[in-house]
């Protein structure tokens, strides 16, 4: 735990250890609104974590009530189910990658598609719309232009709402056709569904990339992978703990001062927990800094953080992650970056980060 | 905000030298080395019990 100044210039406490991270997670004093919201230190200029968001006397039952009414449709029961067809869409996209002459922009061709297509069919929106949502989603996460960020976001509430309409004309089998007839505002299931749309793809897309660059960066581990592929669940679970996309931690509010680490809280202060640097705790993953799929670690990372706010979408982007990491060297087992990773470009200006291509060979 | 710092029972460092968000890194593949050097002098909780 460790006083900082926040990129806006307040102060914050900073979570940097395992422990402390799960505790800070699992501690319901803490939590994304602030008490006084007025006065909270801001964290950023990004409308998504720049500074608190919801109501302190109503967020717990609210997040709840979110909870109850979006778990079922998330379900790890039904992600597995859906796992054979995610298998069919990878190996759909890799026919056609391998017709491609390389090299080729795996995220473009690859790792960007595949979520898309799941959560397009998983919540019932068209692909066809995926260049406009897409376009939204990337100005969301713009960090120089605040502007620009939050005309995307309510752009993005007001596509699903049209949506959502829709459904409750013509109801489909699909999650965004079970979140029309919610009881809630319109309002309210709109923006939760432009939530779901946009954090049910965007983050997954970077950890494929990422997945794919410490593969190729660690070639004794691609190699161990590709002849044994019951490691992919352990491979799945190192790539999560390891691939860092976006250089920013996940902000909390004390609704009471708060004991974390030993250290006091006091009511109103911001704490940032900074779940890349939690991963890396050596206390808990030994040469945190290798990558190693034999480690056996379970489910113990934190990228999906913990407790009563543990990631909804974890279940599915497992489901990907896995057919993708069990597929992709096996049927292209010498990709290879086709220019030195030190040429990759950051997305620099964006919340969740990752690269604008990744150009590969094989 | 200074206020706040100067109304802190367990903290009275000066803003200036508080570690500045966001941490550099010099690869996109590792976390920010500062991290490294916060959890090994920000206290230690000990040892995970699940090692």
């Amino acid at each position: 735990m460790t006083r900082v100044r926040t990129q806006a210039g307040d102060f914050a406490w900073l979570v940097s250890g395992y422990e402390e991270a799960r505790q800070a997670f699992a501690d319901p004093r803490l939590g994304r609104s602030a008490p006084d919201p007025d006065r909270a230190p801001r964290i950023s200029d990004s409308v998504l974590i720049g500074g608190p968001r919801g109501d302190v006397e109503t967020e717990k039952a609210e997040h709840e009530r979110m909870r109850r009414m979006l778990v079922p449709a998330f379900s790890a029961r039904r992600m597995s189910a859906l796992g054979p067809h995610v298998q069919e869409l990878v190996d759909g996209l890799l026919d056609r990658m391998a017709e491609q002459p390389p090299p080729v922009d795996l995220r473009e061709a690859f790792s960007l598609p595949l979520p898309v297509l799941v959560i397009c069919e998983l919540l019932g929106v068209p692909y066809d719309d995926r260049a406009y949502f897409r376009k939204l989603a990337d100005a969301m996460t713009d960090l120089a232009d605040r502007e620009r960020a939050g005309a995307a976001k309510a752009e993005l509430t007001g596509y699903t709402r049209e949506i959502l309409a829709g459904k409750r004309a013509n109801p489909a089998d699909d999650v965004f056709s079970d979140m029309a007839t919610m009881d809630a505002s319109d309002d309210e299931i709109a923006s939760l569904a432009a939530g779901l749309l946009f954090a049910g793809h965007e983050t997954t897309v970077n950890r494929i990339d990422y997945g794919v660059l410490l593969m190729l960066s660690n070639p004794s581990q691609r190699d161990a992978l590709i002849a044994d592929p019951s490691l992919t669940d352990a491979a799945v679970e190192e790539i999560l703990r390891m691939a860092a996309p976006g250089n920013h931690g996940l902000p909390r509010y004390a609704h009471e001062d708060v004991i974390i680490g030993g250290v006091t809280i006091r009511r109103g202060e911001a704490v940032i927990i900074v779940t890349m640097s939690a991963n890396r705790d050596e206390r808990i993953f030994p040469e945190p800094d290798r990558f190693d799929i034999g480690r056996r670690i379970g489910e113990q990372q934190l990228s999906f953080g913990y407790a009563a706010r543990y990631c909804i979408g974890a279940s599915l982007a497992r489901v990907e992650l896995r057919s993708v990491f069990t597929t992709l060297f096996r049927r292209f087992p010498t990709l290879a970056l086709a220019v030195p990773v030190e040429e990759l470009v950051e997305r620099e200006a964006s919340l969740t980060g990752g690269f604008t291509r990744i150009p590969v060979t094989w | 905000m200074d206020d706040r710092i100067a109304d802190h029972s367990t903290d009275q460092s000066d803003p200036a030298d508080l570690p500045r968000l966001p941490f550099e890194r010099s690869n996109p593949l590792d976390v920010p080395e500062m991290y490294r050097t916060l959890r090994t002098t920000a206290g230690d909780p000990g040892p995970h019990p699940g090692g």
